[in-house]
């Protein structure tokens, strides 16, 4: 144990503090990524590898619970792809609002075919809402990586759901990086 | 708007994080925190011996329960003994069938079940209240994807829902509205528990279905339900004993106290394993879901073969056609019909259900009969499942 914390008692009210802190943004993040069912097990094993190295991080903060909840998260699937069956009933998501997956069925098998990757980057700008510093860090990369990764991702989606890009965007003559830039920009992205 | 952020907007619809969802997170906040506490604890204080202990208790309760097993096997007369393997045989076939055709482009698997339930329980001293439910319920089930499946159910041809009189009602409220086991955990006691956000299953980890406002003339009620996936129907069964499937149909990642539900109010089992007599009630539990039959017929089949008391019965009703095969469990009076040729299932009858323990004033009578009917499994066409 590192001399951060002499012992366990001393380590368990700073963790559960850190636990209660961060706790709903790791489950946000969790049930977005898998089923319902396995929620409660993945944020479990995300806290519980955090607590095991609590101690002996430098500085535990939200980007690295992210990257253990990432880490549990495909660990997770992973498993679940080796089980699964061809049974009807297979894992499922709650949603909310019917007519919303209805509509979007489109946009949602689309992402189904992005790979992983892909779909991780743009759940994570779009539905976690996680500033894009805080992803380049989740990712171990730079930001503007991090932004061409989801610019990247975003094309691969649109090209998939064959959706024409808007002429306003080609009528603007401005050279391709550039026009990505500016668009971050306006984004708040860069 | 941008095609750009119109797509993201689009992309932002479809996020399965919504209020109710969110809602739920928060409430197992404190819930994960002591898993987490505990988890880390024994992973952290190894004790001593303990796999020793282990491997002795396993020893030790394998062949305490080999023997057991033996003895009533023994016991058991050639009748159970065929009853058994006919209902292991149907369990496995109903594995076989499971894998039904792939479907194409607009096109869901639908299955008409009819569901009849007569139910009386105890409101207060010597006060019965009745409630009647008769349900045809059509389910169109379709994988969106690997992780989504579209479940739609149309609940029509009521008759004589709720409350079997105003009287029934007047006692209920006047008795505070106590819970309702003919419906599960509906608040007003009759058949809205599957109306709009109301939660529908069992109040056991309740986290495990959502309802939802139907879509348009198909969907008048329509619902996603997050279920585990058992592999076999003898893992399934397996996961039942070790008290790891809920009524509701959620997976336990560990065994847990029995869930079954019992007629008491607020009391569940508090036994660490399903009895037999607690696995068929959790069945019964089960199969009252609305498209249950396709996941858990498997199950059901494998745990009534593994009821010693099963037998196979001469069923006198019209129900029973030549070509089908009935078995009993004559302790909770429960009976499944399947067909002869293929081992489909046809029928449930329910002859008592919540079986109150000693002592329970709850139910009067103990006893809520009823039946449910599964249709064959179709694949339909729809050319615009909006405008059915």
């Amino acid at each position: 144990m590192a001399a951060k914390f002499q012992n366990d008692n001393q380590m368990a009210q700073p963790f559960e503090a850190f636990y209660r802190e961060n706790y709903n943004a790791i489950s946000r993040f969790v049930v977005r990524r898998v089923p319902n069912e396995l929620h409660d097990d993945v944020v479990a094993e995300t806290f519980l590898v955090a607590w095991k190295k609590f101690a002996v991080v430098n500085e535990p903060t939200i980007r690295w619970l992210y990257k253990i909840a990432r880490f549990e998260v495909n660990h997770a699937l992973r498993r679940l792809v080796l089980q699964s069956t061809t049974r009807i009933a297979d894992r499922t998501f709650a949603v909310a609002d019917i007519s919303n997956m209805e509509a979007g069925m489109d946009v949602m098998t689309a992402m189904d075919s992005l790979s992983d990757g892909d779909c991780d980057i743009i759940r994570m700008v779009l539905w976690d809402e996680i500033p894009r510093e805080e992803i380049a860090e989740i990712l171990a990369c730079s930001v503007s990586t991090a932004n061409v990764r989801y610019h990247r991702a975003i094309k691969r989606l649109r090209n998939i759901l064959e959706i024409e890009p808007v002429s306003a965007h080609k009528s603007e003559h401005v050279p391709k990086g550039a026009n990505v830039r500016i668009r971050m920009r306006d984004e708040g992205l860069s | 708007m941008s095609d750009a952020e119109s797509l993201e907007e689009r992309i932002r619809a479809i996020d399965p994080l919504t209020p109710e969802v969110e809602s739920d997170l928060q409430s197992r906040r404190d819930y994960l925190w002591r898993r987490v506490h505990t988890e880390y604890e024994h992973g952290q204080v190894p004790r001593p011996g303990h796999k020793l202990q282990v491997a002795l208790a396993s020893c030790i309760s394998a062949i305490v329960v080999s023997s057991i097993v033996t003895f009533v096997l023994d016991r058991a007369d050639s009748g159970t003994h065929q009853a058994s393997s006919l209902l292991s045989e149907a369990a496995k076939s109903s594995e076989a069938t499971i894998g039904l055709p792939k479907l194409r482009h607009n096109q869901y698997y639908l299955q008409q079940t009819d569901q009849t339930v007569y139910c009386s329980f105890t409101v207060s001293k010597k006060v019965d209240v009745h409630f009647l439910t008769d349900d045809v319920r059509t389910t169109w089930t379709r994988p969106l994807n690997p992780q989504f499946v579209l479940k739609s159910i149309e609940s029509s041809a009521f008759s004589g829902i709720g409350w079997a009189s105003p009287v029934d009602k007047k006692n209920w409220v006047k008795a505070g509205r106590p819970y309702n086991p003919c419906v599960g955990a509906s608040q007003d006691g009759a058949l809205s528990a599957i109306s709009t956000s109301v939660d529908l299953s069992v109040p056991i980890g309740s986290r495990t279905m959502s309802v939802f406002a139907g879509i348009r003339r198909i969907y008048t009620r329509s619902f996603v339900q997050n279920r585990g996936t058992p592999l076999n129907s003898f893992t399934e069964f397996n996961l039942l004993a070790d008290g790891r499937i809920n009524p509701s149909g959620s997976v336990s990642r560990f065994p847990q106290r029995c869930p079954v539900m019992r007629v008491h109010i607020d009391k569940w089992s508090t036994s660490e394993l399903c009895s037999v007599g607690d696995q068929l009630q959790i069945l019964e539990q089960l199969m009252r879901l609305p498209d249950a039959s396709l996941d858990y017929r498997g199950l059901l089949l494998e745990a009534m073969a593994h009821d010693p008391n099963v037998e196979e019965i001469q069923f006198h009703s019209s129900v029973l056609r030549n070509d089908d095969i009935a078995f009993e469990d004559p302790k909770s009076g429960m009976t499944v019909v399947l067909s002869k040729k293929n081992g489909a299932l046809i029928k449930i009858l329910f002859e008592k259900i919540f079986t109150g323990s000693t002592g329970c004033n709850c139910i009067a009578n103990n006893s809520t009969p009823g039946d449910i009917s599964f249709g064959a499994v179709r694949v339909v066409t729809l050319a615009d499942p909006r405008l059915k």
